[in-house]
């Protein structure tokens, strides 16, 4: 019970900071940044040290509601001490970074009182929800981070496209949302589950753990932004550059790929619903993967990628390789931040995010420069670098585990992965400038961190070790195997997949640079496959066409609102009236 | 004796409840509603506690309670602020003045 106290601490700090920070914002400005920075690193070193208290039961730390056996417990095992480890420590570098990044916001009449206490409250709920073991506390983490990416992505407020992105984010995982709720209410009027420790697939009946199951895939594929709800990512980059960083890496997305992962031992028996996370999740990195080559705006092309790299984890979880899908998530997690955290620095140095008005920046931003080289070295999955050994576990597991057609499908998904990320990178920082005015790198709180993540993107494989043990002495209901280093190294040289991404990042690499103009212009132009890719493989249209179909029927539907209070509550009273004769005749 | 007097305690929140409703749906003036609201909340409150009395546990039905006498606070507050704007606005209290979201 001695290290537990960090894991509440992690979870308490930063919804504690959310509420202090506004308040000394009202004081002065500095105090507030001071106090921001203060609590994201406590909450750093506290998601740190919960990595100490790992252990396989759940702790009770509060009894809630105990008329219904709903307590606050947590379960601090590697699963969720991880996920609480990244979003504390990325969060923490994200804040220091904003300090820099978001001064001129201010200048503009944006408040950073209310940015800084949002980042804090997503962070802490963030961390929430991995630690939490009861399916109640969950649950309310789970809405809380949807809300701060809503109210995050629409924090330029008086930009119209800002807002729509922060509605479209919020109404999309909406419906995952819902199949998350169905899936909690199933589970506790069917066998009175209120914890997921409790979750077992024996005491529930089976067409009620399917529709439990239907719910928690719905609720990842809105969440992690798998097709077909993965449109609102894209749009999502009206935020700042920090929030993207923040939900690409640390929060939001993640939450998905870890529910699944989460609830995998119990819901495996199941057959169809691991078929399914590897169908929807490779379909999904190839498609995104795709949508990535005809962008040209950066952030976009980042935003496509993570969702790429979501369905290579998801896919993960379905061949049941817990392992690997949580070992690439925090591969991703630091060079997508990284990635995205370099992009803010060109951005804000040349005042675009069209890929077409930069190029040549190499020398003019080198850090900037040498950062994203890193980033896209480790995504495409150059040996060394900790993309190459978590995407090729992943990769092998699939395989292993006879899954032959998902498996190419994502050895497809590489090449392409490996063309856009060379593309965007060439577009970029190499070439002639096409843009006006001078660039200069970041000043230094924004350089710093970026040198922190290129570490970490260059070393983070080395904790591979440590990582499998921890999870396989803290997870005993997953299948989970300790893998040292050098095993991991003989497997991957072991299996034909080995060599596949070295091979494929090559060509491409050629590809790109050999036949890159020609297909360019033609992208730029407007190709069939780019406006394919920009109607969002005619998602978007589908979904438009929906809503405009709703918005009309509501307003066919005006003419029953008489605006009379009387008549209102008559009508309740008469609904409430309907509803107790049904339920006493028995009718349903 | 027991019974009877929870028959007798449960009908008087009833009639409670219903008197409030009746407020409700057939007054026009928002002070009458919201005073028909608070007697509504008043029956529920006594059912809570006879329920909680006839199921030994009046510790929850007290928790209740305490609940929904806050709840009922809140109601009460931002009420009374959104009479005084409708009285700005409109210059009464009528609750046909605030027929403008109709369809």
């Amino acid at each position: 019970m001695t290290y537990e106290v960090f894991a509440v601490l992690a979870i308490f700090a930063p919804l504690l900071g959310a509420g202090v920070v506004p308040l000394v914002g009202l004081a002065s400005r500095r105090a507030r940044d001071v106090t921001a920075i203060a609590f994201g690193l406590v909450t750093a070193v506290a998601t740190l040290l919960t990595l100490l208290a790992v252990g396989p039961d759940p702790v009770r730390v509060y009894a809630w509601i105990p008329i219904l056996g709903v307590g606050f417990d947590l379960r601090v095992d590697a699963l969720g001490a991880f996920i609480a480890a990244i979003a504390g420590t990325i969060g923490f570098l994200v804040v220091v970074y904003s300090l820099a990044y978001m001064r001129h916001a201010e200048e503009e009449g944006y408040s950073l009182s209310r940015y800084y206490a949002l980042v804090l409250l997503f962070i802490g709920a963030m961390i929430g929800l991995g630690l939490s073991d009861s399916l109640l506390a969950f649950y309310i983490f789970w809405e809380t981070v949807g809300l701060c990416s809503f109210a995050l992505i629409s924090f330029y407020h008086r930009d119209a496209k800002a807002r729509r992105a922060g509605l479209k984010a919020f109404a999309v995982t909406r419906v995952g949302d819902i199949g998350l709720l169905v899936a909690l209410v199933a589970l506790w009027s069917a066998g009175g589950v209120v914890t997921f420790s409790g979750l077992d697939a024996a005491g529930i009946p089976r067409d009620i753990l399917g529709l439990a199951a239907f719910g928690f895939l719905l609720a990842a594929i809105g969440k992690s932004a798998q097709v077909p709800l993965h449109v609102w990512l894209p749009d999502a980059m009206e935020a700042p550059t920090t929030i993207s960083a923040l939900i690409h890496a640390a929060t939001m997305v993640n939450a998905g790929v870890y529910l699944v992962a989460r609830t995998f031992p119990a819901l495996e028996a199941l057959g169809w619903w691991p078929q399914a996370l590897l169908w929807i999740g490779s379909i999904t990195a190839l498609v995104a993967a795709l949508s990535a080559y005809a962008e040209p705006d950066l952030k976009r092309v980042l935003a496509y990628s993570t969702v790429s790299q979501l369905g290579y984890m998801v896919a993960a979880v379905g061949a049941g390789a817990i392992l690997a899908s949580q070992f690439h998530l925090l591969s991703q997690a630091i060079f997508k931040a990284l990635l995205f955290l370099a992009a803010g620095a060109v951005i804000q140095a040349v005042g675009t995010r069209d890929m077409y008005g930069m190029g040549g920046l190499r020398t003019k931003m080198p850090l900037a420069s040498n950062a994203f080289l890193v980033g896209v070295l480790a995504m495409v999955g150059i040996p060394l670098f900790n993309g190459f050994w978590s995407k090729e576990l992943l990769l092998d597991a699939v395989l292993e585990h006879g899954f032959l057609a998902p498996f190419l499908l994502l050895v497809v998904t590489t090449f392409v992965t490996a063309a856009y990320s060379w593309r965007a990178y060439w577009l970029v920082f190499h070439g002639t400038p096409r843009f006006a005015g001078a660039a200069r790198d970041a000043p230094r709180p924004m350089s710093a961190v970026l040198v922190i993540l290129t570490g970490a993107a260059a070393t983070s494989w080395l904790l591979l070790g440590p990582y499998s043990e921890t999870m396989a002495a803290t997870m005993p209901a997953y299948p989970v195997e300790p893998l040292g280093l050098i095993a991991a190294g003989v497997a991957i040289l072991r299996w034909p997949s080995g060599l596949v991404p070295l091979a494929v990042a090559g060509l491409s690499a050629y590809f790109v640079f050999r036949y890159g103009p020609r297909f360019e212009r033609r992208l730029r132009e407007g190709s069939a496959y780019a406006r394919l890719v920009r109607s969002g493989f005619l998602l978007d249209a589908m979904y438009n066409a929906l809503a405009r179909r709703l918005a009309d029927s509501a307003q066919r539907l005006r003419s029953t609102q008489t605006g009379d209070l009387n008549i209102n509550v008559a009508g309740v009273l008469g609904g409430i009236v309907v509803i107790v004769v049904v339920l006493l005749l028995g009718v349903v | 004796m027991a019974d009877g007097f929870l028959a007798l305690n449960l009908g008087f929140a009833m009639a409670l409840f219903a008197l409030g409703l009746f407020a409700v749906v057939a007054k026009e003036s928002l002070i009458r509603i919201l005073l028909g609201i608070e007697v509504m909340g008043k029956g529920v409150t006594l059912a809570f506690v006879t329920a909680g009395y006839a199921l030994d546990q009046l510790g929850t039905a007290q928790a209740f309670v305490f609940t929904i006498i806050v709840i009922e606070v809140v109601v009460t507050a931002i009420a009374l602020a959104i009479m005084i704007r409708l009285q700005h606005a409109t210059g009464r209290l009528d609750i046909r003045a605030m027929r403008r979201l109709a369809g």
